[in-house]
């Protein structure tokens, strides 16, 4: 599905939550909004469903504004989940799938909620689902019927370590089916893993646009490692910080932990493992963090409210 | 513009469906059932009791006031749980994810109205069930008229059905529509009754007739003039009187006026939901 925002604007009132908002989308591209709280992503996203009409501007779907046909071909996963709590998971799901017109929901179904790990709920009520069983519920309702075009509006809010993990996996496949993917949120590591292009948006305004790499352009960027070790030789430290990928290191001896600076890609977590087997250390946890984007994010976001000012 | 823009087509009847399931799983339709079967069971009491005095009956039809008030107790029971199920679905939220799909406020309130004129139905039946038992137990002839009254206060359900649709749009949150809610039923009710009351009074002598009851009474047949063209109460009681009087032409007359009134009230349902949108902005 090919996506066009022209000069998009919508105000609630006297004020502007979406001003003049230009952005194009291939069909297959994966695209994430990015922008601090009030930004205007949602609005940006309900807009596009029809929900709110523009005040000035449009957005067209195929070259088409929005319509029913076209959002019957559309998945969303809202930022706020809402049930009919008096359902099971089960009947909630063939809803949707006849309203959809989905030939074989059940199944469908079926193989989705054992993806997220629900499938032992299908028949519980939702009114008892939990914060995260509802968030990944909706994500299936959101997949039911294959869509062209997946919004997610910040799709692993609520959700644990492992579910995070399900969800963008679920997400990831979709998009290498061919699913145009829109994702708004402000974890911005999720952001990163899951899309080739960010916007950043603030007060409305869409303030810069491209490739990962364009929007961190300029900024110093590096991958932060956290491993954890079995134990804590006195000589690995040396290693480590010898090692060529190692930009800093620091240590956390209550925690087993070391922190490791590195360029972005120079290292993969299995590679590090490896490395640190040679030397004799035994990994029991890894974990990155890319702080790069967040700094862009944060970076851009300054410079923005200073002109502002 | 084709047939298929017009009709509401496939997701209506998927969302009268799943109208049908929801009420049925929670306590509504017991409701339904029950106060229709409590009601008659009541005014047939009631009705045995005056053939036993061998009093004479309005209209010689002892079926006809329990039957027509059955279906205003039950058009009521409809009305509300329709109209409170829009307004949470507004409040909640669970329509905007319909509207982030297929569905259309068109289809929606077309969806809901078939699932609760499905739950009407029934319930009609459930009157008609009782009402031959009765015929049965009273020794009553069979009455061909009984259909036609049932019809009749199955579209005093539709009619008002619609209403109360209307109303849970125009209310937007379920706190404003059962506040909207009463007072409709309250008006429509009481003018009706109101009027009834006071002229039976009037009729019995003069004693008790001041001036100001006059009044009152000349305010509210005024009121009643407009209100039997719109109240579907008022409009059904006629239709029933009419019906029961052999005046078959203005008995149909009111059937239609129910069903163009029915027709109405959903069109500016629909427009106003379409227009105000599912989050009530402008
Ligand atoms: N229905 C509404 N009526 C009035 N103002 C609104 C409405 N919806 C959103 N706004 C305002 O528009 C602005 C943008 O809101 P929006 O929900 O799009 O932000 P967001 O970027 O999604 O933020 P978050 O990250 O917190 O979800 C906010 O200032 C909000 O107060
Ligand atoms: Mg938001």
């Amino acid at each position: 599905m090919k996506i066009e925002f022209k000069d998009l604007t919508k105000k609630f009132g006297t004020f502007t939550a979406v001003d003049k908002l230009n952005l194009s989308l291939e069909s297959g591209e994966s695209f994430g909004f990015l922008g601090p709280n009030g930004a205007g992503k949602t609005t940006t996203l309900l807009t596009l469903l029809g929900i709110y009409q523009p005040d000035s501007g449009q957005i067209l779907i195929d070259g088409q504004p929005v319509n029913a046909g076209t959002r019957r071909k559309i998945g969303v996963v809202a930022e706020y989940q809402t049930f009919y709590d008096e359902m099971t998971a089960r009947e909630y799901l063939d809803f949707f799938g006849r309203l959809y017109q989905v030939a074989d929901a059940q199944n469908k179904a079926k193989v989705l909620l054992e993806r997220l790990q629900l499938a032992d709920w299908a028949d519980a009520l939702i009114g008892n689902f939990s914060t995260g069983m509802k968030k990944k519920l909706g994500i299936v309702r959101g997949l039911i019927h294959s869509p062209e075009l997946l919004i997610l509006d910040e799709p692993v809010s609520g959700l644990d370590p492992f579910g995070i993990m399900q969800v963008r996996e679920l997400i990831q496949e979709q998009h290498k089916l061919g699913t145009t993917l829109i994702i708004s949120s402000h974890v911005l590591s999720e952001i990163e893993k899951t899309v080739s292009r960010v916007g950043i948006i603030s007060k409305g305004k869409l303030l810069k646009e491209g490739s990962i790499a364009d929007i961190l352009g300029g900024q110093k960027t590096f991958s932060q490692w956290q491993v954890q070790f079995l134990e804590f030789p006195p000589n690995a430290k040396a290693a480590l910080a010898a090692a060529d990928f190692t930009l800093n290191i620091e240590e956390m001896p209550e925690q087993n932990t070391y922190q490791i600076q590195a360029n972005p890609g120079s290292v993969e977590g299995g590679a590090l493992g490896r490395f640190a087997l040679q030397h004799g250390l035994i990994t029991t946890q890894l974990h990155r963090q890319d702080i790069s984007l967040e700094a862009a994010f944060i970076k851009i976001s300054e410079e923005s409210l200073q002109n502002l000012v | 513009m084709s047939s298929k823009k017009i009709l509401p087509g496939r997701e209506a009847s998927v969302i009268a469906s799943h109208i049908g399931q929801l009420t049925w799983r929670g306590i509504g339709i017991f409701i339904i059932l029950f106060s229709a079967l409590l009601t008659g069971a009541v005014l047939l009491n009631n009705s045995t009791r005056f053939l036993e005095k061998n009093l004479v009956l309005v209209d010689k039809e002892p079926l006809f006031l329990p039957i027509y008030l059955s279906g205003v107790v039950l058009s009521i029971f409809i009305g509300l749980l329709a109209s409170m199920r829009v307004a949470r679905e507004l409040d909640k939220g669970t329509l905007e994810l319909l509207f982030y799909g297929p569905v259309e406020s068109r289809q929606y309130l077309s969806g809901v109205a078939i699932g609760y004129m499905g739950i009407g139905l029934a319930s009609v039946l459930v009157i008609l069930f009782w009402a031959k038992l009765s015929e049965m137990l009273l020794n009553l002839a069979p009455d061909a008229k009984l259909f036609g009254l049932l019809l009749s206060v199955f579209l005093m359900i539709c009619a008002f059905l619609a209403l109360s649709l209307l109303i849970a749009i125009l209310g937007g949150k379920a706190r404003n529509a059962i506040a909207y809610f009463v007072l409709a039923v309250f008006l429509l009710l009481s003018f009706q009754i109101g009027d009834s009351l006071l002229s039976t009074l009037l009729l019995g002598g003069s004693a008790t007739a001041t001036d100001a009851l006059s009044l009152v009474r000349k305010i509210l047949y005024s009121v009643n003039e407009v209100l039997r063209w719109l109240s579907p109460f008022q409009i059904t009681f006629e239709a029933a009187q009419n019906l029961n009087h052999g005046a078959i032409t203005k008995y149909l007359i009111g059937n239609i006026l129910l069903i163009a009134e029915t027709l109405i009230l959903m069109t500016f349902a629909i427009l106003r939901l379409a227009g105000k949108g599912v989050r009530g902005e402008r």
